[in-house]
């Protein structure tokens, strides 16, 4: 009788433990998966931010005048573009 | 004692006996219910860890994971860069009854907002209201400074700004929204409800590099000439895909209501105008489409028309007997009128009608002009409209209508939606492939050899239309002097892919083009600008082949002659009649 009051008590406690270590965990989760939910919305937010920085900066009068402020290069002329037959890739007969 | 004693153990005996029943009858029960509810338990937990259920994990799982805020969908151009998206901002608020001190608050508002004028803030914040905007839109700077005030009473709700990374590049196609981020104008009016409800990117057709060299060429064109506007056009003939559309001046999308309505106006799409000479080429397809003549036949330009008391005149007269394409290369008023005559009025109604040009053109933009056309249909107006006086249309319609001619007949509206690769919506065949082979050569011609020279491009065959219209004003069309200058071409002519078309409006001569302001002065570069930008930005391969021009004896001959082999035959006005074309006004 002894014995089994024993096992009872121990196992209450231990499993009051448990309860309270998982209930613990529990809330800590939680409160990361919130934490991260906000993250991910307010980088998200940043991401649209980016993207119209991104695509402000690649305005085309803006990159006409780095290109003619950097580069050596001009736009394609008509007259520089050609096709040019492409050689049949080998095949396994000819080698 | 002994008795006693036994008996009274015998009795002790049946009373434990009996409390011993009574506590394991308990003790039954008891285990029984316990046991009951441990196995009600066991099973759920089996329940639960063994067997799956669907909605279970769905609750589960579901349970706040990600809430993007919902906010109005972006616009893109059809290789994905961004031309409308929407930015997270702040905006600041007061509750007034919150306030501890309306009049103090005011003024330390005013420092962060030097914009906001401090009594009007005041009497708005000594309201009896709870809810009263400070100020849209603000700065994360601000928004520190707001809250360094420490003032009770003044929160932030976090709001959208619209926001045009390409500015004024695409101002009137994608068209600007109101402070609570409903469409106002262009696309963001006509997709307005798609745009709310999904969070799908709308893609168009337009393509911002061809935007923007439409845009520059334009822009140089109209300095040079010190024109008040101008107009651009470029469509893909194959689907009917906008791939540029330029309306100039145009404004900034972020000012607002600080935007001249001038600015405001869209000239490809609302603007209506006579175009001039360009209509020659319906004139001239209808009359082949209706075998009313051939490329052999010809009228007599020898004199001035007269219509009752009207006069149509050549700019630069030939004074002989003129052949379709010499009608056409040189322009000639007197030759598109008899050719409009001889089609009939019904005729010119039935195809002009079939080319979208006496109706409201179909595209995805709210701002579409109606067509104005002459009521009542006299014989005078067929004679006129045959030259593009007398009726009004849109650049937009325009460049469509010239796009069914080269295209192989087929009609199909202009769209500023990205179609699926490879999809070609179905159109209407308006003239008959024959004629539109036909209407190429013709085109090619007036380049080569006629009012067009100037869009000539090293590389790319070009076929096109010059025109230049009186612009009628107050005194009437004489007396303005202001003119409408256009180019429409096609390239490359020998299997169109786009039509493009160069409008300005009211262009002054220069020394530079001898003081000519018209079409193939001023329009025809424009048009040689974009397409020799264009071809190269599409990838396609330059012509190769070797034009030969046409003998004598063909009927595209031209023959050899004065100012029409000259720079000087781009003089060849696009030509006006005085009279007429006010009087189907």
């Amino acid at each position: 009788m002894r014995r089994t009051t024993l096992i009872t008590l121990l196992s209450v406690g231990v499993m009051t433990v448990a309860l309270f270590y998982v209930g613990h965990e529990v809330t800590t989760l939680e409160e990361e998966l919130e934490l991260l939910n906000k993250t991910i919305v307010s980088d998200q937010e940043a991401i649209r931010v980016l993207r119209a920085e991104w695509s402000h900066l690649n305005e085309t009068d803006r990159l006409r005048e780095l290109a003619e402020k950097y580069l050596a290069l001009e736009p394609v002329r008509p007259a520089q573009i050609t096709s040019v037959p492409i050689p049949a890739a080998p095949t396994e007969e000819v080698r | 004692m002994t008795d006693s004693s036994h008996s009274r153990r015998v009795h002790l005996e049946g009373a434990r006996k009996e409390a011993l029943a009574t506590s394991r009858s308990r003790l039954v029960v008891t285990s029984v219910l316990f046991a009951v509810a441990f196995a009600v338990i066991s099973g759920r937990l089996v329940e639960l860890a063994v067997f799956e259920d669907p909605q279970a994990r769905a609750t589960a799982t579901a349970s706040r994971t990600v809430v993007q805020s919902k906010s109005r969908a972006d616009i893109l151009d059809r290789n994905g860069i961004l031309l409308a998206t929407s930015v997270p901002t702040a905006s600041v608020y007061a509750n007034p009854r919150h306030l501890l001190d309306a009049r103090d608050a005011a003024r330390r508002i005013v420092t962060v907002f030097p914009e906001v004028n401090e009594e009007r803030l005041f009497r708005r914040l000594n309201s009896e209201r709870t809810f009263v905007w400070i100020r849209r839109n603000i700065t994360p700077n601000q928004q520190f400074a707001i809250n360094a005030l420490g003032l009770p009473g003044i929160y932030f709700r976090r709001t959208e700004r619209r926001v045009y990374p390409h500015g004024s590049l695409t101002s009137h196609v994608v068209g600007t929204t109101d402070i609570d981020a409903k469409g106002l104008t262009g696309i963001e009016r006509s997709f307005d409800g798609p745009l709310q409800e999904s969070e799908q990117a709308l893609a168009l057709s337009l393509d911002v590099r061809v935007q923007s060299v439409v845009r520059r060429a334009l822009n140089t064109a109209i300095e040079k000439f010190s024109a008040v506007g101008g107009a651009g056009i470029v469509v893909d003939v194959t689907n009917g895909e906008v791939l540029a559309l330029v309306s100039l001046p145009d404004f900034e999308p972020h000012f607002g209501g600080d935007v001249t309505a001038e600015a405001r106006f869209n000239r490809v799409t609302k603007g209506v105008y006579e175009m001039g000479s360009t209509f020659k080429l319906f004139t001239t397809a209808m009359a082949l489409d209706t075998r009313t003549i051939g490329l052999n036949g010809g009228f007599d330009a020898t004199k001035p028309l007269r219509v009752a008391r009207f006069v149509i005149n050549d700019y630069h007269a030939k004074k002989r007997w003129l052949s379709v394409p010499e009608i056409l290369v040189h322009s000639s008023n007197i030759g598109a009128a008899k050719m409009g005559v001889a089609v009939g009025t019904k005729t010119q109604q039935a195809y002009l009608h079939a080319l979208g040009l006496t109706r409201k053109a179909r595209l995805e933009l709210p701002e579409i002009g109606v067509p104005l056309i002459p009521s009542p249909w006299r014989k005078i107006s067929t004679m006129t409209i045959s030259y593009g006086h007398g009726i009004a249309v849109s650049p937009l319609q325009m460049a469509n209508g010239v796009a069914a001619l080269v295209n192989g007949g087929i009609l199909r509206d202009a769209t500023l939606a990205l179609s699926a690769p490879g999809a070609v919506p179905a159109g209407v065949q308006v003239i008959k492939t024959g004629t539109s082979i036909k209407m190429r050569r013709l085109m090619r011609l007036v380049v080569r050899r006629g009012t067009g020279k100037n869009a000539e491009v090293e590389g790319y065959l070009v076929g096109g239309k010059t025109g230049t219209a009186d612009k009628p004003g107050p005194g009437g069309y004489a007396a303005s002097r202001r003119v409408i200058s256009s180019f429409v071409g096609a390239f490359p002519i020998d299997r169109p892919r786009y039509v493009v078309l160069a409008m300005l409006d009211e262009p002054k001569g220069t020394a530079e083009t001898f003081g000519y302001a018209t079409g193939g002065w001023v329009a025809a570069p424009v048009v040689r600008e974009i397409v020799a930008a264009l071809g190269p930005m599409m990838g396609m391969a330059p012509s190769t082949e070797t034009e030969r021009l046409p003998r004598p004896g063909d009927p595209l001959h031209i023959a050899a002659g004065k100012p029409s082999q000259t720079a000087g035959n781009q003089r060849v006005r696009g030509q006006s009649v005085r009279g007429p074309s006010r009087a189907t006004h």
